[in-house]
C-alpha cells in the first residue's frame, strides 16, 4: 500500500518535473514573445485546462435565443463590430491582431471552435480567456447576456458564411474617419460622381481577411 | 548626457524599422480601357492609362456580388485597390487586390 502511494508520488512529481522542465526550455527559448504561436502540448495542455475551468453547469446550459436568421443577423452585426478586429468576419482569424497573438486567434470554423457546447462558447465569450487575447464581454446585464448568446448562433453559422455577409460586415467593422471617407469617395464615383479633385491618397495596410 | 545618447541611439535605431515597413496600397479611379488575360487596362480620372494585373486573388465586387474578369467590361468605372510587386526582371508590376464595379 505504501509503496503504491509512493509510486503514485513519484509519478506525479515526475510528469510536474517534466512539464516544468519543457515549458522552462520553452520560456528560455521564446522568453515572452508572442511572435511564435504556442507548440502542439502547449495548445492540446491549454484547451484541456480550459475545458476543466469551465463549470459544467455553464457548460451545459443551453443557447435561450432561439435559432432564427434575425438571431444570426443580430450575431453577425454584433460580430463584426466587436470581434472582427481580431477574429476576421469569416471566422479564420486572419487579422493583423489575430495573427500577432499567441495563442493566434483560432480559425473559428474549424471543430476545435465547432465542437465547443453553446454553454463553452458562450461562457468564453462573458468571461474571457485568462493569459489569451479574449477579453471578457460580459457586462452583467440580461441584454449583454442576450447579444452574447446571439453572438453563439452566429459563431456556429460561420462555417456557412457567405460573401454577401461578410461584405455586409464590412460595413459595419469599426471605421476610421479616412476611412469612411474613402468608402464614401469610392460609392460616389461608381454611382457616377465627379472624380475626387486630389489625387486618391495612398491606403495603409497590414493586409488580412475577410 | 549617457543617457540622452542612449535615447538618440534607440531613436535612430527604431525609427528606421517603424517607417520602412510594407503596406501601402495605391487606389485607382477611372474607366476600363479593356482587359486582357491577366491585364487590365485603366483610364484614370487624371487622363492616363495604367495597366494593373488581375489575378485569382483579387477580389472583383460589384456592389456586394461576386464577380469574375470576365465579368468587368470596358466602358464602366471601376476603382482598384492595388500593390506593387515586382516580376522576375525586377519591374514593378501593380497588382489589383480589390476591385470595386458598378452595382
Amino acid at each position: 500500500m505504501l509503496r503504491t502511494a509512493f509510486r503514485v508520488v513519484v509519478g506525479l512529481l515526475a510528469i510536474v518535473g517534466a512539464i516544468a522542465v519543457v515549458g522552462g526550455a520553452s520560456f528560455a527559448a521564446r522568453g515572452i514573445s508572442a511572435k511564435t504561436p504556442p507548440g502542439r502540448l502547449e495548445t492540446v495542455m491549454a484547451r484541456r485546462l480550459r475545458s476543466r475551468a469551465i463549470p459544467r453547469a455553464a457548460r451545459e446550459q443551453q443557447n435561450p435565443i432561439p435559432a432564427s436568421a434575425d438571431a444570426i443577423k443580430g450575431g453577425m452585426e454584433h460580430f463584426a463590430d466587436h470581434c472582427a478586429v481580431c477574429h476576421a468576419n469569416d471566422g479564420s482569424g486572419d487579422t493583423e491582431m489575430g495573427r500577432g497573438m499567441s495563442p493566434r486567434a483560432p480559425d473559428m470554423r474549424q471543430a476545435a471552435t465547432q465542437n465547443l457546447t453553446d454553454g463553452e462558447l458562450f461562457y468564453i465569450i462573458e468571461n474571457g480567456v485568462r493569459l489569451t487575447g479574449m477579453p471578457a464581454w460580459g457586462g452583467g446585464s440580461e441584454h449583454d447576456a442576450d447579444d452574447n448568446w446571439r453572438l453563439v448562433r452566429f459563431i456556429r453559422h460561420l462555417p456557412k458564411v457567405t460573401q454577401p455577409e461578410i461584405e455586409t460586415m464590412k460595413g459595419l467593422n469599426p471605421k476610421s474617419p479616412e476611412e469612411y471617407r474613402q468608402d464614401e469617395e469610392t460609392h460616389r464615383f461608381l454611382q457616377g460622381g465627379a472624380a475626387p479633385k486630389t489625387p486618391p491618397p495612398h491606403q495603409h495596410t497590414h493586409g488580412g481577411k475577410g | 548626457m549617457k543617457r540622452v545618447s542612449a535615447a538618440l541611439f534607440l531613436v535612430f535605431a527604431i525609427a528606421p524599422r517603424v517607417l520602412a515597413h510594407e503596406g501601402h496600397l495605391h487606389k485607382l479611379m477611372g474607366t476600363v480601357a479593356a482587359i486582357h488575360g491577366e491585364r487590365l487596362q485603366v483610364t484614370t480620372t487624371t487622363g492616363e492609362t495604367s495597366e494593373v494585373v488581375v489575378n485569382d486573388k483579387t477580389r472583383i465586387l460589384r456592389g456586394v456580388t461576386a464577380q469574375k474578369a470576365a465579368d468587368i467590361k470596358p466602358g464602366e468605372r471601376i476603382v482598384v485597390v492595388m500593390n506593387e510587386s515586382k516580376n522576375q526582371a525586377g519591374k514593378a508590376l501593380p497588382t489589383a487586390k480589390e476591385i470595386r464595379l458598378r452595382k
